[in-house]
C-alpha cells in the first residue's frame, strides 16, 4: 500500500512540476508574443506616420520659416558636435587603419583609399544619422511628447490643423536635408583631420591621388542616397513616439529614451539593407542610364 | 539682424554643402568644368577586370576613365579579328596630340592588390591623332589564373617525371649538369675571346666598307652606261639588230682570236722569262762578244751604245 502511495505521490509531483513548466513558458512566450506584438506595432505605426508625411508633403501651406527654424536647430546647431565626432572618428580610423594595413600588408600606401571607402560608405551617412538621433531626435520627441500631455495636439485636432502636416512635415524636410548637408561636412571633417594624422607619409596630392585610386563617384552617391534615407528614420520615430507617450514626466522620458534607442537600431539595420542592395540596385540605375 | 540670422545661417550650411559636394564631384574625377573631353572606343576579346570608372592612363599620368562598357555579338570582327567587346574611354582633349595611330592601348595592373586601369603609349609624331569616336583594338591583357593553372601543369608534370627517375637516371641527370655547367663555362670562355676579337674585326669591315665606297660609286657609273647602252640597243629597228648581231659575232671572234694571240704571247714571254732566268748585262755583253768573235767581227760591245769606235780594217 505504502508502496502504491508513494508510486502515486510521485505521480502527481511529477505532473505539478510539468505543469508549472508548461505555466513558465506560457508566459515567456507570451512575454515574447507581446513584444512582437509591439514592435510590430511601432513599426506598423511608424510606416503610417511616414506614409502620412509623405503625403501631407505637397499640400499647402508650406510653413518655410518653420522649415528653416527646425533646420537651424537641425543644422545649425549640431555642426560643431558633428565636426568634432567624425573629425576625431576620422583621426581614430586613419591611425588604426596605419596600424592593421602596416601589420597586415606591411605598407600604408592603400590608408587612404581605404579609409576614403569607409568613411563614404559607412562611417559618414550612419555616424551622422546616429548622432542627430541622439541630439536633434530626443528634442522632437520630448517637445511632441510635453505638446501631448499639455494636449496642444488635441487643440490642433480642435483647429483642424493636422498634427502631421504642422508639426511632422517641417521637421522632416529640415531633417533629411541637413543630415545629407551634414553628412558632407562631417566627411570632409573626417577627410581633413584623416590628413593631418596621415603626416608626413601623405602630401595633399598624394593623399588625394592615393584616395581617389579606391573611392568612385559611386562611393560619393551611395552616402547622399544613405544620407537620404537614414535621415528619413529620425523624425518619424521621435514624432511616432512623442505622439504615442505615456502621460506625465516618466512618459516624456520613456518616450525619449524609446525614440533614441529605436531610432539608432533601425538606423543600423536600414544602413545594412542598404548595403546589401545598394550596389545591385545602383548597377541597375547605371546600367539603364548608359 | 536678427530677423535674417535664421536665413543666413542655413543659407550658409546649404551653400557649404553645395561647394563640397562640387569640389567632391570634382576630385573624384567626374565633373571637370574646365576640361573637355573626346571619346575613343577601345576593342578587346578579354579585359581582365577592367570597370566602369577605371582610370585612363597616357605615358603613366591619369587622363580620363572607362565611361561605358558595349558588348558585340557573337563573331563580331575587327580588322579581320574577332572582338567582343568594347570600352568607351572618355580622355581628356590636353592629351589628344600624344594619343596617335601607332599608340598601343594597354591593361595594366597597379599592383597585387590594386586596381586595372587602361595605359596608352604615345605615339610618333609622323602618325596622325586619333580623333574623336575612332576604334582601336586594345592589346589583350594575360589571363593570370591560366597561365597558373598552365604552370601548375607543367610543375605537377615535372614532379611525376622526377618520380619515376631511377638512381641511375638521376646520376645520369646530375652528370649532364654538370657537363652543362662547364659547357656554360666554356661558353663563357669563348664568348670572351669573341669580344676580345671582335673590335679588330669591326674595324677592318669598317675600312673595308670605306674601299668599296669608290667602287661601289663606280659600279654605279658602269651600271648607268650599260643602262644607256641597253636603251641604244632597245631603239635599234629589226633589221638592224641582224647586222649588229653579225658584227657582234665577228667581234667575238675576234676577241677569242685576240684571247688566243694574248695566250700565246703569255707563254711566250714566260718561257723567255725563264730562259733569261739568271741572264746579266755584264754575260750579255760576253756572251755578244763571243759570238761576233767567232763570226770574226771585233766590237766593242762596251761602248756600243756610246760613241762608236769601230776598229781599224
Amino acid at each position: 500500500m505504502s508502496w502504491l502511495q508513494n508510486r502515486s505521490v510521485r505521480l502527481i509531483g511529477r505532473t505539478l512540476a510539468q505543469i508549472l513548466y508548461l505555466a513558465r513558458l506560457g508566459i515567456t512566450i507570451e512575454g515574447i508574443g507581446n513584444n512582437l506584438l509591439r514592435f510590430f506595432e511601432v513599426a506598423g505605426g511608424g510606416i503610417t506616420l511616414f506614409f502620412q508625411t509623405l503625403l501631407q508633403l505637397p499640400r499647402p501651406p508650406y510653413r518655410l520659416r518653420e522649415i528653416l527654424r527646425q533646420a537651424l536647430n537641425v543644422g545649425w546647431q549640431s555642426l560643431p558636435l558633428i565636426a568634432v565626432v567624425l573629425g576625431f572618428l576620422g583621426m581614430i580610423t586613419v591611425l588604426e587603419l596605419n596600424f592593421q594595413l602596416s601589420r597586415v600588408i606591411h605598407s600604408i600606401e592603400y590608408v587612404p583609399g581605404v579609409y576614403g571607402v569607409v568613411m563614404f560608405r559607412e562611417f559618414g551617412p550612419t555616424v551622422v544619422a546616429c548622432m542627430i538621433a541622439a541630439k536633434v531626435g530626443a528634442g522632437f520627441t520630448a517637445e511632441l511628447a510635453s505638446m501631448k500631455n499639455t494636449e496642444q495636439i488635441d487643440a490642433l485636432e480642435l483647429l483642424s490643423v493636422n498634427p502631421v502636416h504642422y508639426l511632422v512635415v517641417p521637421r522632416f524636410v529640415a531633417t533629411v536635408a541637413m543630415q545629407v548637408a551634414l553628412s558632407v561636412i562631417g566627411v570632409t571633417m573626417a577627410f581633413v583631420t584623416g590628413f593631418l594624422v596621415s603626416q608626413p607619409r601623405f602630401n595633399f596630392q598624394s593623399y588625394l591621388t592615393a584616395m581617389s585610386h579606391f573611392v568612385r563617384v559611386e562611393d560619393f552617391i551611395n552616402l547622399l542616397s544613405k544620407a537620404l534615407l537614414l535621415g528619413a528614420v529620425v523624425p518619424i520615430v521621435s514624432c511616432y513616439y512623442g505622439f504615442h507617450s505615456a502621460s506625465g514626466a516618466k512618459g516624456v522620458g520613456d518616450a525619449t529614451t524609446k525614440a533614441v534607442v529605436t531610432s539608432i537600431l533601425v538606423i543600423i539595420i536600414l544602413d545594412f539593407t542598404i548595403s546589401v542592395f545598394a550596389d545591385k540596385l545602383l548597377g541597375i540605375v547605371i546600367q539603364w542610364t548608359a | 539682424m536678427t530677423r535674417f540670422s535664421l536665413e543666413v545661417k542655413v543659407g550658409l550650411v546649404v551653400t557649404l554643402t553645395v561647394a563640397l559636394v562640387l569640389a567632391f564631384l570634382f576630385l573624384l574625377g567626374d565633373f571637370n568644368p574646365f576640361s573637355t573631353t573626346y571619346r575613343l572606343y577601345m576593342l578587346h576579346n578579354y579585359v581582365g577586370g577592367i570597370e566602369l570608372g577605371s582610370p585612363v592612363r597616357v605615358a603613366g599620368a591619369k587622363v580620363g576613365k572607362v565611361n561605358s562598357i558595349r558588348f558585340f555579338a557573337a563573331g563580331h570582327r575587327f580588322q579581320g579579328q574577332p572582338v567582343s567587346l568594347a570600352l568607351e574611354l572618355l580622355i581628356d582633349k590636353r592629351a589628344k596630340h600624344l594619343i596617335r595611330a601607332d599608340s598601343k592601348f594597354y591593361i595594366n595592373f597597379e599592383g597585387l592588390i590594386g586596381g586595372k586601369y587602361i595605359e596608352i603609349q604615345p605615339g610618333s609624331v609622323s602618325a596622325p591623332e586619333l580623333e574623336d569616336g575612332y576604334s582601336v583594338r586594345g592589346v589583350d591583357p594575360p589571363r593570370l589564373e591560366q597561365m597558373l593553372s598552365q604552370g601548375f601543369d607543367i610543375f605537377q608534370r615535372l614532379t611525376e617525371l622526377l618520380n619515376q627517375l631511377g638512381l641511375d637516371d638521376r646520376e645520369k641527370l646530375k652528370n649532364a649538369l654538370s657537363n652543362l655547367v662547364e659547357v656554360s663555362d666554356d661558353l663563357r670562355a669563348i664568348t670572351g675571346q669573341v669580344r676580345g676579337n671582335i673590335s679588330p674585326i669591326m674595324t677592318d669591315a669598317r675600312r673595308l666598307l670605306g674601299d668599296a665606297r669608290p667602287l661601289v660609286s663606280q659600279a654605279q657609273v658602269v651600271m648607268r652606261d650599260l643602262d644607256n647602252v641597253t636603251s641604244e640597243l632597245g631603239k635599234i629597228k629589226p633589221e638592224k639588230k641582224q647586222e649588229v648581231r653579225a658584227k657582234l659575232d665577228q667581234l667575238l671572234n675576234s676577241v677569242d682570236s685576240l684571247t688566243a694571240t694574248l695566250d700565246r704571247l703569255n707563254r711566250l714571254s714566260a718561257r723567255l722569262e725563264k730562259e733569261t732566268q739568271g741572264v746579266t748585262a755584264e754575260s750579255l755583253n760576253r756572251t755578244v762578244r763571243e759570238i761576233l768573235q767567232q763570226q770574226g767581227i771585233t766590237v766593242n760591245v762596251g761602248k756600243i751604245t756610246g760613241k762608236a769606235n769601230y776598229p781599224k780594217p
